[in-house]
């Protein structure tokens, strides 16, 4: 349909398109659809949505796995060194770089492993997907994995420092434990449990750190599909991308709770 | 540490017109991408136009948008959570299922949502930001009035007649205040951050406008030749984030010393 068509014609098509209905008539409409799986076609390719979704998604969910991953061991990791260290009075330059850490845009962090990895010391493709390699992957990764990992070492330290307070810890070292067994085997255990339900929170995080990373480094995952829809104005799309992206912070939170429920019975009454 | 931090950043943002060497838009198109100089101190973009005075600039946009919205998010989130708090039962019902509606959205997905929806250009990033920040605070205040709900003071001021609509200004959001400073600092934070991400996607500031976030995406195609495109005005938008950072955490041991070992 051009600049110059036909009155009637803009009157037929509005019909077909049901634009003539009030608001929550097309509300209802798109609800049902939507409930039955149809997220509509894309206004730029007519393409389904729900089949742009679909070929999308392995890039995402390759690159939030990673990252999910690398962030977990990382956060993990800083964060029990960090409260061992504190403990001990020598982790007085933890803080202060956490904190640094949590105020790096992701973006900026990407373009600095950029410049460090892909420019200057040549080791991995700068942007795109190439054939789909790992190292396609390598940059986008650490990128997502490095900015999601700050969080969880702050959990994961807040966590630590409040369990390796408690008395059983101050038995279990009186026991004659080693002190690896105590932090390990006793401390982190317990301190799972509250670094555990930030894991949700944290899944949301990487999901909007995915949209600019995929940005970023040109993979073509849901996030970059959903940013060119927006620079099309291609509504349906970015309906469904939303819709995804929604969906999956719940399901995870849902998930979470009751995985949560099942590993700490004191929860379930409350 | 982190007061000065901001309180450099606004001084530099507030005298902007008058610090800056060069005007924002003007294009030395004769020295394109130079590297850092003495004439340019962190150099010129491809047009030839100066990057610290586009950063000065920026940080105006940035943190007025950042002002902008945080008091939106604020006063939206204050009015609905203390009421939540306060009231309770359905009132607390309705508005807490919203926040959590609201919630389910990832916050910077939600406002690239909105952004579309209005338009770029800054109002609506301004707008799209205090709308993405508001429940956060709603439910933060709202859990500070309904600790301070059966305090002795507020009975006697029930008890006095005060009405409620009083009650509630002069007598809750007193002791509220705390915990909103706290809130705004992270907010501020927040929102300084989600100005980046939206400007860098094109979604916030449009050109020639300078703004940090959009200065990383402009600067990116020059990361080989030019990386100073992209190092200043990151280190722009993370020294604004952390100044905030500690200034929140900061304030939280001052407000707050319960908090003191649990950071």
């Amino acid at each position: 349909m051009g600049e110059r068509a036909s009155p009637e014609l803009i009157d037929s098509i509005r019909r077909e398109l049901g634009l003539d209905d009030p608001i929550h008539v097309r509300y209802l409409r798109w609800l049902g659809r939507t409930l039955r799986g149809d997220l509509g076609r894309s206004w730029a390719t007519r393409r389904p949505v729900l089949e742009s979704l679909v070929s999308r998604f392995p890039v995402t969910l390759r690159l939030t796995v990673l990252a999910f991953t690398l962030s977990t061991v990382l956060g993990v990791a800083v964060g029990v060194t960090a409260a061992v260290r504190e403990v001990s009075g020598s982790g007085y330059l933890v803080r202060p770089l956490l904190l640094v850490g949590q105020s790096l845009p992701v973006v900026y962090l990407g373009l600095l492993l950029m410049y460090v990895f892909g420019v200057w010391l040549r080791l991995t493709p700068i942007s795109g997907i190439g054939d789909g390699g790992l190292r396609y992957f390598a940059l986008p990764a650490a990128t997502l994995g490095l900015y999601g990992s700050v969080y969880k070492a702050r959990m994961t330290r807040a966590a630590m420092l409040e369990v390796l307070r408690q008395d059983y810890i101050r038995t279990a070292r009186a026991k004659g434990l080693a002190e690896r067994v105590v932090v390990y085997r006793h401390a982190l255990k317990n301190a799972m449990v509250t670094v555990v339900t930030v894991l949700g929170t944290g899944l949301s995080a990487l999901l909007v750190g995915s949209v600019l990373t995929e940005t970023l480094f040109g993979l073509p995952g849901i996030g970059k599909l959903q940013v060119e829809a927006v620079w099309a104005r291609d509504y349906p799309v970015v309906m469904g991308c939303l819709l995804f992206e929604a969906a999956t912070v719940s399901g995870v939170n849902l998930a979470m709770d009751v995985a949560y429920a099942w590993a700490n019975p004191r929860i379930r009454l409350a | 540490m982190g007061l000065l931090l901001i309180a450099g950043m606004a001084l530099g943002a507030v005298l902007a017109p008058a610090l800056v060497p060069h005007p924002p838009d003007r294009m030395h198109l004769d020295r394109p991408l130079a590297p850092p100089g003495p004439e340019h101190l962190f150099g010129t973009d491809y047009f030839g136009r100066d990057v610290l005075s586009r950063i000065l600039h920026g940080g105006r946009i940035t943190l007025g948008v950042a002002v902008g919205a945080q008091a939106l998010a604020l006063s939206l989130g204050v009015t609905l959570g203390l009421l939540a708090g306060y009231h309770g039962r359905w009132v607390d019902l309705i508005i807490m299922r919203v926040v959590e509606l609201w919630l389910c959205f990832p916050d910077l997905l939600m406002a690239v949502g909105l952004a579309v929806a209005l338009g770029p250009g800054v109002p609506s990033v301004f707008l799209a930001l205090g709308l993405v920040g508001w429940p956060g605070v709603a439910r933060l205040v709202r859990g500070e009035a309904l600790s301070l709900r059966e305090r002795e003071f507020l009975e006697a001021a029930r008890a006095a007649g005060v009405p409620t609509s009083r009650l509630l200004r002069g007598h809750l959001l007193p002791n509220c205040l705390p915990a909103m400073a706290v809130a705004f600092t992270g907010g501020m934070a927040a929102c300084v951050m989600a100005e980046a991400s939206l400007s860098f996607l094109g979604l916030g500031v449009q050109p020639p406008m300078p703004s940090w976030g959009a200065m990383l995406n402009q600067g990116r195609p020059y990361l080989h030749h030019a990386p100073h495109l992209v190092v200043f005005p990151g280190l722009a938008i993370a020294a604004c984030v952390l100044g905030f950072n500690l200034l929140g955490d900061g304030l939280r041991d001052i407000l707050d010393p319960r908090s003191h070992e649990f950071r």
